[in-house]
């Protein structure tokens, strides 16, 4: 089996994240991306591929391409037949968060271990006979029922105009494939192209238009994983009665003490039907508190997460603790919020508000949750905040899965290979080959095969004769 | 209808028993006969005519792109249309010289009487093989205690019945035919030759499904009538090797005196003659219902189809080094005689031909080719194998790659070995067969080189080191050849390990020949391997600098070259290969019935159970089975085994 990996952990921030991949060779594969730290006996020079079954290590995940660390990982080696898949198979446990998982994944995919189908790692343990009998109707009605949900996934709008859209681009490829067989098959037809220009600029052009695409990706990422919103504010500036109110019940303790959430609080929900999850955050302060420090380092985190960091500050809060706490942050997705407006007006208003202004912070609102006053006006933020990082309003396509983005990234690698190819005048055989299977990638998305499409082209296009 | 039945006839006698019979003697069927005959089965071939054996009633050349390949890969198996194309060949060329040596392809025009005269003598010079002028009109099969049936014999017009563990039919366009010139409809066979009546009826009597298609043909005019002084001339080429691996191997060339072919555009006035006529054309008026080719379509229809080009061209060729008589490709039509004289005129040069043979349109009775296991075999008739037209197909060169696959299955049927399978990444063969009993098609199915998925591994050079082990395999290859073939690869194997192993430093010697080639000399040393495989270094070019280099024949570096300027791309392709094995590897039983098995969607099921795929790998070429019912059964293949492995 060609080596695939997936996060095997539920999306989601949690403490740490366990990414698997299974396939033949897989810890030679990934090695180039592991430098082991340190492994049982105190070994430290060893690589991934020579751990045996079972054995773990303590290592350094970096992407091979810049060389950049991504997270400190433990790796676990199982070996053929004796792992979940009855392939090799390696465990990475990383840190939780999300745009870690991603990296580790992305790294992956760029080494050659393409993103699982769905109920991939299942169904290869089935065939390696690692599941009893008994389960194989279940199995197979688990893979019919995937692909119905995938079918019913593709029939949705988004993914309806991003099938268009490579639909667009696989047209202008077989065009040029066309075009190329055309010289091929029929050298001596009056038809056939001259010279490869016009071949060479359309593959040129399909390349660009998938880049593009697969630039999108993150931002089809919020519509899959939902938009992250973080509040944040000093202690006790209404954080979780921020969250009750959206939540419409009490999901977080609140108290007056200042300090009393300790850990972050999730949250799910939709505003302006945009799938979000707002996630509730400890206080930011200085603390003696040992626990309260940890959820004041975990509050940093998420707001580095999230997509939207609405920042809450209260009628009581001073300007420099505000400005210690928020010069920190991305100016660019952070939203300030005087809370409590029930309870009176900040006296450093206008100060804080320059002090956004300078931060580069848009311009803050007043809410009181208490008295509902301009509560609305939260919605308004969030699909602001949606619609800049380009979803479902924003006229062009997005991706929505990993899988996606990286069939489009290998698609793209292949015509620039094609493109020199040309340019080298190695043949337009070799060059046609590599079309084709940039057109396998892009056709795993819309699911056109390449033969039939082309021999249909060949004739649409071309009078043929003999 | 039975033996027993078939002797009760009026006038019925028994004229001979035979291990297999052949029924059609046109490329496929001289292939399968030749290939049975060898294997030591007692073989009879039957043709409507002699004289007409291996027949080329359509264009007077073999060869081509992907067809040409083809042509090697037949010879490789130890077939025989390489040989007699050799013999017969009258100009030699190498189309794609420059497009990559995954489609160099040879094409070579053939002297059409002599080919046939030529095909004759190998066959009569065979042993095991009769060759007999006959009218078959009937399959005679038994039937088993399981209602089965089983191939056992063919009955002629004339009553005459004569016994068979094995039947090849290899009809080509001559079941139940009729030629089209306009108005004038004619029952007829190709070129004014019988047609074959009934056999097609009988075929069908047995629960075989008949299609209909339909082909064409064009002009052929006196050369002495052309004016070719303003025509564009193609001349043959000699750095070609000859088709045959045989002929290749023992040094042979291709001759030096060659004869040209020619080029003309039509003109607006052609047509003119042609759009002022289209309501007699049979193809527009709803006279022709047969389906004919996209890809060779009449001249009214690349007209019709494409009113934005306002011209074609056409090809002038040869037909024969004893005869003026010349075929004009593109000229396909099948508009009534008084207008294709017109339109012949109409072209620069033959304003005054002289037409000896009148272009039509032949329709044609064929089988339904997904009723076909992949060794050709008859899914309804066990012992019944078909090849060439018959099949769907069209083309010399398909039919011949059919035809050799077919004799040899129906060979492995009799001596009860197990049928031999080329399968789509070891030939072009492999691909059209496969692509026909998978797939079917709805028009004369023509070879493309862009229908293989492997195509750079499907080179017309390594046709032998694809597939000569296979003919070996089954018989055909002799020992000597055998031999020759395997120090032909023992040679390319020394030489590229010796090009892998001499490094050259980057002295004056070795930066002249780059600059000329404008390529950038290397810092330090380097191997000759690497050096070849720029895209600019021939094997040629280095070797004044090579002081080492043995003298090898011109297809062991040819070999060399290709083999280490691609490697890097053959080895991708070697992955994909393995890939497509291991599910072609998986087979399905014959006995499965699909419509119980859970998960499947319903199209599959249907699908499945009309077709019966022989594998996977196979199941996943049916159109209407989808990647999740591929998975479902391969779930479902692992429960026949029996549960887990621990």
């Amino acid at each position: 089996m060609e080596p695939f990996c997936a996060l095997s952990t539920p999306a989601g921030t949690s403490g740490i994240a366990v990414i698997r991949a299974s396939g033949e060779g897989v810890s030679e594969i990934v090695s180039r991306a592991v430098k082991i730290l340190r492994t049982t006996g105190e070994r430290t020079d060893v690589s991934l591929s020579s751990l045996k079954g079972y054995e773990s290590a303590y290592a350094r995940f970096t992407d091979p391409k810049t060389q950049k660390t991504i997270d400190e990982v433990v790796v676990t080696v199982f070996e053929a037949p004796h792992s979940y898949t009855g392939d090799d198979m390696i465990e990475i446990s990383c840190h939780g968060g999300q745009a870690v998982r991603q990296e580790i994944l992305r790294v992956l995919y760029e080494l050659g271990v393409r993103p699982a189908a769905p109920g991939e790692f299942t169904k290869t343990a089935f065939i390696n006979g690692k599941m009893d009998l008994t389960k194989a109707e279940a199995v197979m009605d688990i893979i019919s029922a995937d692909s119905s949900r995938a079918l019913d996934a593709a029939n949705t709008q988004l993914m309806g105009a991003l099938k268009d859209k490579i639909s667009t681009v696989e047209e202008t490829l077989y065009s040029a494939l066309s075009s190329i067989e055309m010289m091929i098959e029929f050298p001596e037809h009056d038809d056939t192209p001259e010279n490869t220009d016009l071949i060479k600029q359309k593959i040129a052009s399909a390349k660009s238009d998938i880049d593009m695409l697969a630039r999108s990706f993150a931002r089809g990422r919020m519509l899959t994983e939902r938009m992250k919103i973080a509040i944040l504010g000093l202690p006790n500036s209404g954080k979780s009665t921020l969250l009750n109110f959206l939540a419409g019940f009490s999901r977080a303790i609140v108290t007056d003490t200042p300090g009393t959430t300790r850990d972050t609080l999730e949250f799910n929900t939709q505003i302006e039907g945009i799938p979000v999850t707002f996630i509730d955050t400890a206080g930011i302060r200085q603390t003696d508190d040992e626990i309260e420090a940890m959820g004041v380092k975990l509050a940093g985190l998420a707001a580095n997460e999230a997509d939207l960091v609405l920042y809450l500050i209260a009628p009581e809060a001073g300007i420099e603790e505000v400005k210690d706490t928020l010069s920190g942050l991305d100016s660019g997705k952070v939203r300030v919020l005087f809370s409590k407006s029930d309870k009176g007006t900040n006296p450093d208003k206008e100060a804080i508000i320059t002090l956004l202004d300078m931060l580069g912070i848009k311009a803050p609102e007043e809410i009181s949750v208490k008295d509902n006053i301009n509560t609305g006006v939260i919605g308004g933020i969030v699909k602001e905040a949606y619609e800049k990082a380009g979803g479902i309003n924003a006229g062009d396509i997005t991706v929505l899965s990993g899988r996606h983005a990286a069939l489009l990234n290998s698609a793209s690698s292949k015509l620039v290979q094609a493109l020199d190819i040309i340019n080298q005048d190695l043949g337009v055989d070799v060059c046609s080959q590599v079309v084709r299977a940039a057109l396998c990638d892009t056709g795993e998305i819309t699911g056109r095969e390449v033969s039939e499409e082309l021999a249909q082209t060949i004739f649409e296009k071309f009078c043929i004769g003999k | 209808m039975d033996i027993k039945e078939a002797l009760a006839q009026e006038h019925a006698y028994l004229a001979g028993e035979y291990d297999a019979v052949v029924v059609g003697a046109g490329h496929a069927g001289c292939e399968a006969a030749h290939a049975c005959a060898v294997m030591g089965l007692k073989t009879i071939l039957f043709t409507l005519h002699l004289d007409s054996l291996a027949n080329l009633p359509c264009n007077p050349s073999i060869g081509g792109t992907a067809k040409g390949q083809i042509v090697r890969e037949v010879d490789a198996l130890g077939g025989v249309i390489g040989k007699v194309a050799d013999d017969c060949l009258i100009q030699m060329r190498m189309l794609n010289r420059t497009k990559g040596p995954a489609v160099h392809s040879p094409r070579a025009q053939m002297d059409r009487s002599k080919y046939s005269v030529h095909m004759k003598e190998l066959l009569e010079d065979t042993k095991n093989l009769d060759l007999r002028q006959a009218h078959v009109t009937k399959l005679l099969a038994d039937k088993d205690s399981d209602g089965h049936l089983k191939a056992c014999g063919v009955m002629t017009e004339s009553g005459a019945v004569y016994t068979s563990k094995a039947v090849v039919i290899c009809s080509g366009t001559y079941m139940d035919s009729r030629t089209i010139r306009g108005e004038v409809i004619v029952e007829s066979g190709p070129d004014g030759l019988p047609r074959s009546v009934g056999l097609s009826k009988s075929l069908s009597e047995y629960g075989i499904p008949l299609l209909r298609f339909k082909t064409g043909t064009p002009v052929r005019v006196n050369s002495s009538s052309i004016d070719f002084s303003s025509m564009e001339v193609q001349e043959g080429e000699h750095d070609v090797p000859p088709f045959s691996f045989a002929h290749e191997m023992e040094g042979r060339t291709v001759p030096d005196e060659q004869t040209p072919c020619y080029s003309v555009w039509t003109t607006p006035e052609t047509r003119e003659v042609i759009f002022a006529n289209m309501d007699r054309s049979p193809l527009y008026s709803g006279v022709i219902k047969g389906t004919g080719p996209r890809y060779c379509p009449s001249i009214e229809d690349k007209f019709m189809k494409f009113k934005d080009k306002t011209r074609h061209q056409i090809f002038i060729e040869p037909m024969g080094e004893n005869t003026r008589e010349m075929y004009l490709q593109g000229f396909s039509t099948s508009l009534p005689e008084e207008v294709q004289v017109k339109m012949v005129h109409s072209l620069p040069g033959l304003e005054n031909a002289v037409i000896q043979r009148s272009a039509y349109a032949i329709e044609y009775d064929l089988i339904e080719p997904t009723t076909l296991k992949l060794s050709l075999e008859s899914k309804i008739v066990s012992g019944l194998f078909t090849a060439g037209q018959i099949n769907g197909s069209s083309g010399y060169e398909e039919a011949a790659g059919q035809g050799i696959i077919a004799g040899i299955n129906a060979g492995r049927y009799v001596q009860g070995k197990e049928e031999i399978i080329i399968d789509r990444s070891k030939g072009y063969i492999g691909v059209l067969v496969d692509d026909l009993v998978t797939k079917g098609t709805n028009e004369p199915y023509r070879m493309m080189t862009s229908r293989a998925e492997y195509r750079l591994f499907l080179r017309y050079d390594n046709a032998d080191l694809r597939l000569t082990p296979i003919g070996r395999e089954a018989g055909l290859i002799s020992d000597d050849r055998y031999a020759a073939f395997e120090k032909k690869y023992e040679s390319v194997k020394e030489e590229r390990e010796r090009l892998a192993g001499t490094y050259t430093g980057p002295t004056p010697e070795l930066a002249k020949i780059l600059e000329q080639k404008g390529s950038v000399t290397p810092s330090s040393g380097v191997s000759l391997a690497d050096l070849i495989k720029r895209p600019d270094i021939t094997y040629d070019a280095l070797a004044p600098i090579d002081k080492d280099r043995p003298v090898l024949p011109r297809d062991v570096t040819r070999a060399v070259e290709t083999d280490i300027k691609y490697e890097g791309y053959l080895k991708l392709e070697e992955e994909k290969i393995n890939k497509f094995n291991k599910l072609e590897k998986k087979k399905l039983p014959q006995d499965t019935d699909y419509s119980s098995i859970t998960g499947l969607r319903l199209e599959a099921r249907q699908k499945l159970d009309q077709m019966k795929p022989e594998s996977i790998g196979q199941a996943s070429r049916i159109s209407g089975v989808s990647p999740a019912d591929i998975s479902v059964l391969l779930v479902y293949l692992e429960t026949l085994k029996g549960g887990p492995n621990e």
